[in-house]
């Protein structure tokens, strides 16, 4: 179980994800009205697009209601997080972190039984890896701890990095996106 | 001989015969670059020039690309002796090839120094490398990367036995600087791995001080193309300028939408606070640099330029993901100096190529392959260590599998290249120059397309044109496209039109014409003076899979 403290660090982290704000932002669509993929080549193409470092980190969904067109439903710093997190995962492979991992290839290959890229399927499989960046997260915070010098000195460097980028993405999402949904 | 030796010997066995089976027909079609390379090394070996008339150059101009000279040079030993042909062309990459799996074993068993399954890791590394899909691709042809890969690990491992015997530190300098030579992307790469060996070894390195002048003296071989650069700023620049993300519009249209996108009295400073050039080009790369590791990329679809392309497969098996992922994970458990050299390296790999617009690029992120197999071997070997129950059914399915994969690639690479993508490996080409031959000295001028590649080195390559004839009639096309690339118009009476339009070509009945099936209809006609000017098909260069490559025609007159 997570302690008070680093319940409320997930929180933050959650609500200053770009996806969550999306989600709040946009709304969801009724995703099982959609009609379901049955070709294997149709699926794998889907797979590949929603596993890719495009999508997930750059662009997002194409749709403007859906997505910034200027960044992807997670943020750059997050890629480190999230590499981190996998080891995490993979480290002291206990029932939950099956469940977790579990979670997360079922929810991508469902995504992937829709047409891609798609902000409402993506979620399912956005949460499993929100948590991931965060177990990524801790694993950070606990290596700036127990760290020397040179790696704070580089961690301070990637925190700012952080909080330069989660600064652009709030000009991005306050400044550029409503314009974009006008011109739309 | 111990077993393991016979693996070993086994191992370089099946290397071989992969790398040099038909060696001349697959790929099948000489693409251009080896052409090039090849026609610049027949060049030197007749004249002590280039196809351009420059003496020794550290840097062959040919299609505007400023190749890198190593790759010619070591093919001159083998045009004179094996004449000027696929055979020559191929074989210095092909016998590196197999150097490479012999030198990754060597490697594996220094950077794998303490781990008491070393050997195991060694021999698994080396077969990885020996049948995978990727350096096969790459060592059966003529391609730059094939050398700049070798020499580069060279110098790594030179540099780690250097280590103990001080004199291998000069040979690693020398090995680093001939990948120099070889490709352009290691005026990059290189440094970095060099930085990355200094600063991961730097106790026993900077233990003595003569291991530093020892290094240093290594790259007096560098002496020689330092001094063409003050000369000529594009022996360096050259192809780097054309491909650069720096030239490219992308970045540049972002930051422009984005200025736009803000609000009109927003202060400039604050705009250009959110929307700078670092930030974005910063943006630009790592996503650039990331796309390498897309699993997609890796082991699904692998790169979709020409001519690297294995349809239906990445560049990797399927199965390697699965021991990549693990190799990984246990490299970071383990903690050593070996185990950190390898995970820089596989990380650094994609670097260069990320400084240019086309990614991902399998030629130019090739350095990874080493670190790749390394990993993927030592993951597999933890996997099995790991194994407690029904061992030997484990191997046995791993065995199997990759047995099924190995042949999906050769069916792959020997028969679907050959029917679904001739074209991208230049295919008929000599097929037509060897008609053209027979046919030309019955008409004033040929005219050729210049679509899929450039035309004419394939007809300097297959007739062994006299360099010092060709000389004496190339017209050079003065204009530098976009991508940096130049254009022959033609020589002797050959006549290569930059962009071969149908309605503004010369048409007369004794011009001899070359072009692709749908630059021109076989039905083509028009009226001259009173009579029908109509296509006269003579013969069609067929791909494999039966569809045209090349028509060649003439034009005669009917009446009406």
């Amino acid at each position: 179980m997570l302690s008070k403290k680093k319940c409320l660090v997930a929180l933050l982290f959650l609500f200053i994800s770009p996806w969550f704000i999306q989600l709040l932002v946009s709304g969801f669509e009724w995703w099982w009205v959609k009609p379901l993929v049955f070709n294997l080549n149709n699926i794998w193409e889907n797979l590949i697009i929603n596993t890719s470092v495009d999508y997930l980190f750059f662009q997002g969904d194409p749709r403007v209601q859906f997505g910034t067109q200027e960044t992807g439903p997670f943020y750059i710093y997050q890629i480190p997080l999230i590499l981190i997190g996998f080891y995490a995962l993979f480290d002291n492979f206990n029932l939950r972190k099956k469940i977790l991992l579990g979670w997360l290839i079922t929810a991508v290959l469902f995504a992937s039984c829709f047409s891609s890229p798609d902000f409402s399927f993506d979620l399912f499989y956005f949460i499993p890896l929100q948590i991931i960046s965060f177990l990524g997260l801790l694993k950070i915070i606990d290596i700036w701890r127990k760290g020397k010098l040179l790696i704070k000195g580089i961690l301070s460097a990637y925190a700012l990095l952080a909080v330069y980028e989660m600064i652009i993405f709030f000009h991005i999402i306050i400044v550029h996106y409503p314009k974009r949904l006008l011109m739309m | 001989m111990t077993k393991n030796k016979k693996y070993f010997l086994l191992i370089i066995c099946i290397a071989f015969f992969l790398r040099f089976f038909i060696l001349s027909s697959f790929p099948p079609g000489l693409y251009s670059d080896e052409t090039a390379l090849g026609y610049n090394a027949y060049s030197l070996l007749k004249t002590g020039k280039d196809e351009f008339g420059k003496s020794w150059p550290l840097t062959f101009q040919s299609f505007g690309d400023y190749k890198p000279p190593l790759s010619s040079w070591a093919m001159i030993p083998f045009v004179a002796v094996f004449g000027l042909n696929e055979f020559s062309v191929r074989l210095p990459f092909a016998i590196a090839g197999v150097l490479s799996v012999i030198l990754i074993y060597y490697l594996c068993l220094e950077l794998f120094l303490k781990n008491k399954n070393k050997q195991i890791i060694a021999l698994l590394s080396a077969l990885f490398l020996a049948i995978s899909p990727w350096h096969l691709n790459q060592t059966r042809s003529a391609m730059l990367v094939g050398l700049e890969v070798f020499f580069n690990v060279l110098g790594v491992f030179l540099f780690l036995k250097g280590l103990k015997k001080r004199n291998l530190l000069f040979l690693s300098a020398v090995s680093f600087s001939l990948a120099v030579y070889a490709y352009y992307g290691s005026r990059i790469t290189a440094p970095l791995t060099i930085l990355a060996l200094v600063i991961i070894y730097r106790k026993k390195f900077f233990s003595n001080l003569n291991n530093i002048w020892f290094f240093l003296l290594g790259f007096i071989v560098l002496v020689p193309l330092l001094i063409a650069i003050v000369k000529d700023p594009l022996t360096i620049l050259g192809r780097a300028k054309y491909m650069s993300i720096f030239r490219d519009e992308n970045v540049q249209g972002q930051l422009w939408e984005a200025s736009t996108l803000d609000r009109p009295d927003f202060p400039p400073a604050l705009s250009r606070f959110f929307h700078n050039k670092p930030f974005y080009y910063f943006k630009d790369i790592t996503r650039r640099w990331l796309h390498h590791f897309e699993w997609s990329f890796l082991f699904a679809k692998g790169g979709s330029v020409a001519p690297f392309q294995i349809p239906n497969m990445g560049l990797f098996y399927l199965l390697d993901f699965i021991f990549l992922i693990a190799g990984i994970f246990y490299l970071i458990k383990e903690k050593s100096k070996g185990f950190l050299f390898i995970l820089f390296w596989f990380l650094l790999a994609p670097f260069v190529s990320a400084l240019t617009f086309m990614t991902p690029a399998s030629n130019r992120n090739f350095n990874m392959i080493f670190p790749a197999c390394m990993i993927i071997a030592f993951g597999l070997t933890v996997f099995i260590a790991k194994v407690k129950t029904n061992k030997k059914n484990w191997i046995a399915a791993i065995f199997l599998t990759y047995l099924l994969l190995f042949i999906f690639y050769l069916y792959q690479y020997y028969y679907v290249v050959s029917h679904k993508i001739p074209d991208q490996r230049h295919f008929g080409r000599k097929q037509l120059v060897q008609e053209l031959v027979l046919l030309q000295d019955n008409y004033s001028k040929v005219i050729l397309t210049n679509k899929g590649g450039p035309t004419y080195i394939f007809l300097l390559f297959y007739q062994q044109y006299d360099p010092e004839k060709y000389w004496q009639t190339m017209k050079i096309d003065p204009f530098i496209n976009d991508l940096g690339w130049g254009h022959i118009f033609g020589f002797a009476d050959y006549k290569i039109p930059r962009e071969f339009y149908w309605d503004k070509i010369e048409k007369k009945e004794n011009i001899l014409y070359v072009s692709y099936e749908e630059e021109v209809s076989d039905a083509w006609q028009e009226p001259v003076n009173g009579r029908q000017m109509k296509v006269n098909i003579i013969k069609k260069v067929l791909y494999p899979n039966g569809k045209t490559a090349y028509k060649i025609f003439d034009l005669r007159l009917y009446e009406k």
